[in-house]
């Protein structure tokens, strides 16, 4: 009789022992959305912060299909040089400066690209700050991976710009947005300049880079 | 069977005495674990319930539409204090300008001459810099999309994040709407207005 008493008071303790620990779950899960799990960590950091700008996007893309049927060209390449490039902005509003790669073509996955532009293009980065070019050509360039570009030409176009300028931006590129450069990392492919989680990210998430090669071919026929 | 009853019963409980605000979209963005990050434009949170801005050589319409909104949605409907001021004295410095092509039309920043304290997901910074990037003109063409830009941008120097709701302005990419929901509007007095 003892015993099972003894019994009945062990399983209302750990009742209550699990109780306790559902309810401490409850009243900390939703925090974790913000604070316990980092929701805005770093996708892959060697490039983020270097290269992101944490901002409202024009364009934005939740889906490799999306961005690959909008994309003007999906190649791989690997960028060939890097130097400094132009700025905008002005003295007392501030610049935005564009470091200017030399991305080689080696293959184009989806979309087309001009004559002139099937070997190589100028893409052009951004930062909010003077960029420290030997440091980013030391990191960049050799980079292969995956780029979705954007011609600065056609976005003049989508952003309003008179043709004038539409045509004097038609010689450089971007990508398309923050989630538009792929580069392969271990089994995976990781987003460098992407700041904000997405459903794009959880998409790619263990697909190697020539998984995501062949997905994006498939998608453009 | 008793136990699931307690368990649920518990839950509940605790459920109703979980803050609704702090739980999403809100807190300053990490920086600080990135190494090499010496040009991020990480979002902070402000440093206290006197949220000052000044604008400088503003283009009238976007002016309009962002003296609107502050006053309206954050100085109006919170419990912020929010009004113009100088420059020097200024939590929040706002520029406009054609910034070229590179995919993103605001932003807010902390410079690295900037006052900070606390740390992420609580960083603040004074002054934050917030930019409109006039080169993607046809974003600013009416009065609606200037007041979500301003709404949105603002925002975010104060610490909100991207929400999937379209009721609020804090919704990214898309201008669904040029006010802040309650949810936000309880985010901002629960951090700025503890009393």
């Amino acid at each position: 009789m003892g015993r099972s008493v003894g019994r009945s008071r062990l399983t209302s303790t750990g009742q209550l022992a699990i109780a306790a620990f559902i309810v401490a779950l409850t009243l900390i899960a939703p925090r974790l959305g913000s604070f316990g799990r980092d929701v805005d960590a770093p996708i892959a950091a060697p490039l983020w912060g270097w290269l992101a700008v944490v901002g409202s996007e024009a364009e934005s893309y939740d889906s490799l299909s999306s961005m690959t049927m909008t994309a003007d060209a999906v190649v791989i390449g690997h960028i060939a040089d890097l130097r400094s490039g132009r700025r905008f902005g002005s003295e007392t509003d501030g610049w935005v400066y564009y470091p200017q790669a030399t991305l080689r073509i080696e293959r184009i996955l989806a979309g087309s690209l001009p004559t002139a532009h099937t070997q190589e293009v100028v893409l052009e980065f951004a930062t909010v700050q003077p960029p420290d070019i030997d440091a980013l050509h030391r990191r960049l360039v050799g980079m292969g991976g995956m780029y979705f570009l954007r011609n600065k030409g056609v976005s003049a176009a989508m952003a309003g710009q008179p043709v004038e300028r539409q045509e004097s931006e038609s010689g450089f590129y971007r990508v398309v947005c923050s989630k538009g450069w792929l580069l392969p990392e271990g089994n995976t492919v990781v987003m460098p300049l992407a700041w904000e989680h997405s459903p794009l990210e959880y998409e790619l998430s263990g697909r190697t880079l020539a998984e995501v090669a062949a997905a994006v071919q498939a998608i453009a026929k | 069977m008793k136990l699931i009853s307690q368990i649920l019963a518990l839950v509940f409980v605790a459920g109703l005495s979980t803050p609704p605000a702090l739980a999403t979209n809100y807190g300053s963005h990490d920086c600080i674990s990135i190494p090499d990050s010496p040009y991020s434009s990480c979002i902070s949170i402000g440093n206290n319930y006197n949220h000052q801005w000044h604008y400088t050589n503003p283009r009238s319409d976007i002016y309009n539409s962002f003296e609107t909104i502050v006053e309206s949605e954050y100085d109006d409907r919170t419990q912020l204090v929010v009004n113009e001021t100088y420059f020097e004295n200024a939590d929040v410095n706002v520029f406009d300008s054609d910034y070229g092509d590179f995919n993103v039309w605001g932003w807010v920043w902390c410079p690295n001459t900037s006052w900070t304290s606390g740390s992420h997901p609580n960083k603040a910074c004074r002054p934050q810099y917030l930019r409109f990037n006039l080169f993607y003109a046809s974003a600013f063409n009416t009065a609606f999309e200037r007041r979500y830009m301003a709404c949105h941008e603002f925002g975010h120097t104060l610490g909100l994040r991207h929400t999937d709701n379209t009721s609020s302005c804090m919704k990214a990419d898309v201008a669904t709407s040029d006010a802040l929901r309650t949810h936000d509007i309880d985010i901002i007095n629960d951090v700025y207005w503890p009393y």
